[in-house]
């Protein structure tokens, strides 16, 4: 279901209304942030249950401190903040108690489903290329190129959300970017040659 | 433009951030060079792909609805902490007032307050024993007085708030015991006549009881 973004105005409302213990409000801005916030942190952890839970307890911690939200700040900046706080606790925790990641390729639905079938095999590759050189980031560099591509932020919003100045969150982007051409730099040259010989070869 | 000057730029570049002459400088160093050329295509492709790739998995259907019941659990839960909380906090609240009234009444009792009896105190700063006349005479007119947070008396260099003051800066010892005597009287019987053109005057119907002139009169000098 597309969503459609929220007015200043009427997130503001909405956050008055979630204040005053308005259950169809507070139905209302989880269907808006539900989704962004979902994939961001999917991408970060790739592991279906662990992103929901941690989506879940981001949508509680801020529901729990809404008092103290400034409606001067958007309030997906404020939610992401939260889910990428609970992101970095769990995957610190995970890095002493590795669990499995969704690395398999997951029932898609049914629109990329079709967008899959029609692409072509280079394509796929190219697809499949990009995600793993991202899951390869650092976290902080794997957040800054999520929000920045994915979510479509400026530096600004995503030096917000992850509270790091906005030098440092341009830093993280420019290292990504080399890292993530270092890793693509010889599937894109090689593999990619290699395939291309092999079907030519074969018609 | 070289190489090393062109990939300074590939950031600025792939962020929008590049004016538009150094983009046409850019791009006519990419027509010239194969390996930025490639670079700076791949870089491109990996944002394309980023943006525009659809998520393989998606949050569950009843995800708002099993995050409500959450919600409502949490706000049931709080409401028990806080009950939880008032359970204890009351009868501690209790106790402590209790217990404050208790050691104020057995506070108070410990003055010597018997009239004629001869207090031995050591001899004291006049200006300490100003202050300390001051300030008993302050508590004194607050009981009786519509201003109750008038904190003049604090101040050493506010004008005498009695008339107990005017003798105290000056006073011998037997003087001093005097004034207290005289005072510890005053608590007993009723306030003085104080000064206190700061506060708002009495009510008429209800005025100021004011220490007879008797009671003065069987004071004697120790």
């Amino acid at each position: 279901m597309e969503q459609v973004a929220l007015t200043r105005e009427h997130e503001r409302q909405l956050i008055q209304r979630v204040r005053k213990s308005d259950k169809a409000a507070l139905r209302e801005l989880i269907d808006q942030h539900k989704d962004r916030l979902f994939a961001f942190i999917w991408r970060m952890v790739r592991d279906h249950h662990e992103a929901e839970d941690i989506c879940q307890d981001a949508f509680l911690k801020a529901f729990a401190s809404l008092d103290t939200f400034s409606c001067d700040f958007r309030f997906s900046t404020w939610l992401f903040t939260i889910g990428y706080r609970v992101c970095l606790n769990r995957l610190r925790r995970r890095k002493s108690a590795p669990s499995a990641t969704d690395n398999l390729v997951l029932p898609a639905t049914s629109e990329a489903d079709a967008t899959s079938r029609l692409e072509s095999e280079d394509a796929a590759m190219l697809r499949g290329a990009v995600w793993s050189a991202v899951d390869r980031l650092s976290p902080p560099q794997r957040a800054v190129v999520l929000l920045f591509y994915k979510s479509a932020m400026g530096c600004q919003e995503i030096s917000e959300i992850l509270q790091l100045p906005s030098a440092t969150v341009k830093s993280h982007l420019h290292r990504a970017r080399t890292k993530l051409r270092e890793f693509l730099e010889p599937i894109a040259g090689q593999e990619f040659e290699n395939n291309r010989n092999q079907r030519q070869e074969a018609v | 433009m070289n190489c090393t000057q062109a990939r300074q730029l590939f950031d600025a570049y792939l962020d929008g951030e590049l004016s538009s002459s150094l983009v046409t400088e850019l791009s006519a160093h990419r027509v010239r060079c194969a390996g930025c050329r490639r670079e700076l295509a791949l870089l491109e492709v990996t944002g394309r792909v980023l943006q525009i790739d659809q998520e393989p998995v998606q949050v569950g259907g009843d995800f708002t609805d099993r995050l409500l019941a959450c919600v409502e659990t949490e706000s049931n839960r709080w409401i028990h902490q806080v009950r939880r909380r008032l359970y204890l906090a009351v009868p501690l609240t209790a106790a402590a007032v209790i217990a404050l009234a208790v050691f104020g009444v057995f506070d108070r009792g410990t003055h010597p307050r018997v009239a004629g009896m001869k207090v031995e105190r050591p001899p004291m700063p006049a200006s300490h024993h100003s202050l300390d006349s001051r300030a008993v005479d302050a508590v004194l007119g607050t009981l009786n007085s519509d201003c109750p947070n008038d904190i003049s008396w604090l101040d050493e260099n506010a004008p005498a708030a009695s008339g107990l003051q005017s003798t105290d800066l000056n006073a011998d010892q037997s003087t001093q015991d005097l004034t207290l005597l005289k005072m510890l009287q005053l608590m007993d019987n009723g306030p003085s006549t104080n000064d206190r053109s700061s506060c708002p005057p009495h009510d008429a119907a209800t005025p100021l009881r004011q220490p007879s002139r008797d009671t003065d009169d069987k004071l004697e000098p120790l």
